[in-house]
């Protein structure tokens, strides 16, 4: 246990002797972790906006004229809670009507006349509506079949209606987003990991002499290894933080520039379990790199 | 302490040892002299585990060579080596190479720092335990080497040409620092093809490599010569 507690002790010591050929190792390795979490974030966004405002479908469902309200009103707040179901818009036929006038009577904000809608002779035949945003399963499409079914089958629907194309684009979109966007971030993954192990061992070889010289002496293996993968994965971690840390720097001053008129653009932050596999990956890969080019 | 028999070693095409055998008792100092090439550091990196054995049966300090496989921590332990390079890390004080081979044994802080200081005071060097190596003068790192090799009590010492970086004072002062490790029954193999050294050190046995194969010095293993020395 001494031995084992000294060895790990001398893999933190040895950073601190060395520092300046573990600080180009734990630069090289922070920015390949900064501009790999920059392209992670360029692609979880793209991602979050697709499935935001591309990944979904309206669906209209109108009422029976006539109907009335305080049942429809119950089945809007039945649709709000299904699963799969985004938002919901609700027109009951007043609104509807008023919409109608609003967008028939183009002219009225010149100041002219409103639609003359006089004959109804305050009669509305406009049903109650409601525009449903659902999102839209990559692949099985069970749970969207089964919403439509529902939705047909609501007492006093009249009709439901979707567009076909609309939901074939969503459709599309997000079975390219969930099939581009997890193998480019084991990619991104994949390219920390290589450079750590890699950095690692370059590393090591401005010590060489120091592994040849604990062979000399009778230091057992993993005594002249445990260092090495120590300082590996300290160097890794120091690393990792400043270029994930510098990243999270730039996402703020970014979406605080995007989030301004005309753009509106929100910038969300990489999820943590994402930046963690990239700390992770570095890190461990750098220990191994570490272990393995000190037995040789 | 050390039995070699038949030892028999090529790089490549070329064959550096030719059925090198000999015997060196404890408590024994022995040369190995011949001119460059004639395989005297072969023998030394084979004794010490460094080359595996490729003909011949080694045994030293109670490590069969030929049967080390993990053991090779263990033989280095009861083996130390001191190189006409001194290898040590520059940048590291004197204290910090020293302590190194009871660093990996896992001896408590006290114990390393008195038996560093016993050894550094018996090389004339205590003074210098703080000074990082890079900043010493040739002998003073040669010193250094050997009171890394030294303080771990080694059962045997092989030297390769420790003095051959350095002039014939600070040789014949470092000769003195072997002579008294041998006194003290410290069992000494050094590699030299420096005849003064040889000769200042009347001592010791000399055993002379001449293109591989011994041509003097060579154990008679007698009788038991084909089962090999205490193999």
């Amino acid at each position: 246990m001494t031995l084992f507690l000294r060895a790990l002790a001398k893999g933190l010591r040895q950073t601190g002797q060395n520092p300046r050929l573990y600080l180009m190792t734990a630069a090289a390795l922070g920015l390949t972790c900064f501009l790999s979490g920059a392209f992670g974030l360029f692609l979880y966004n793209l991602d979050r906006h697709l499935h935001e405002h591309q990944g979904s479908a309206q669906v209209q469902v109108y009422w029976k004229p006539g109907m009335d309200m305080g049942q429809v009103r119950e089945q809007w707040r039945a649709i709000k809670a299904m699963p799969g179901v985004r938002d919901l818009r609700v027109f009951t036929p007043d609104e509807a009507l008023e919409g109608l006038k609003k967008s028939l009577g183009q002219d009225q904000d010149q100041g002219k006349e409103s639609l003359d809608l006089s004959w109804l002779g305050g009669t509305n035949p406009m049903p109650a509506t409601a525009l449903i945003d659902c999102a839209v399963p990559n692949q099985e499409l069970g749970p969207w079949t089964d919403l439509l079914e529902q939705l047909k089958s609501l007492p006093g629907v009249a009709k439901v209606r979707l567009s076909p194309m609309q939901l074939d684009v969503a459709q599309a979109l997000r079975s390219l987003s969930a099939k581009a966007f997890w193998p480019l971030s084991g990619s991104l993954c994949l390219v920390i990991a290589l450079v750590a192990y890699f950095s690692a061992r370059l590393c090591l070889e401005g010590l060489r002499a120091e592994v040849e010289i604990m062979r000399l002496v009778g230091a057992t293996e993993w005594f002249v290894r445990l260092p090495f993968a120590v300082s590996g994965a300290v160097t890794a971690m120091a690393g990792a933080a400043a270029g994930l840390g510098g990243l999270e720097l730039l996402r703020w001053f970014l979406a605080q520039a995007l989030y301004q008129p005309p753009l509106w653009i929100v910038l969300h932050a990489l999820p943590w379990p994402q930046t963690a596999a990239m700390a992770f990956a570095a890190l461990l890969m750098a220990a191994f790199g570490g272990w393995l080019a000190a037995g040789e | 302490m050390i039995s070699a028999y038949l030892l028999s070693h090529s790089f490549g095409s070329r064959e550096v040892l030719r059925q090198v055998s000999f015997r060196l008792a404890a408590g024994e100092f022995a040369f190995v002299t011949g001119p460059s090439g004639a395989g005297k550091t072969t023998l030394l990196r084979l004794l010490h585990g460094e080359l595996p054995l490729q003909q011949g049966k080694v045994l030293v300090a109670g490590h069969d060579l030929n049967r080390l496989e993990s053991g090779l921590p263990g033989l280095r332990r009861d083996v130390a080596v001191i190189f006409q390079d001194f290898k040590i890390l520059l940048k590291r004080t004197v204290y910090d190479n020293v302590s190194l081979p009871l660093e990996v044994r896992g001896l408590g802080r006290a114990q390393i720092k008195r038996r560093v200081d016993s050894v550094l005071g018996q090389l004339a060097i205590g003074h210098l335990a703080d000074q990082a190596c890079i900043r010493l003068a040739g002998g003073e790192q040669q010193r250094v080497a050997i009171a890394r090799a030294m303080v771990g009590g080694p059962k045997v010492i092989l030297a390769d040409e420790p003095t051959g970086n350095l002039d014939w004072d600070l040789a014949a002062q470092l000769m003195e620092v072997f002579k008294q490790f041998h006194a003290h029954g410290a069992t000494i193999l050094m590699a030299t093809h420096n005849r003064e050294i040889v000769r200042s050190t009347p001592q010791a046995r000399v055993l002379r490599l001449e293109d591989g194969a011994l041509r003097g010095g060579e154990e008679d293993f007698g009788d038991g010569f084909e089962e090999g020395p205490g193999l």
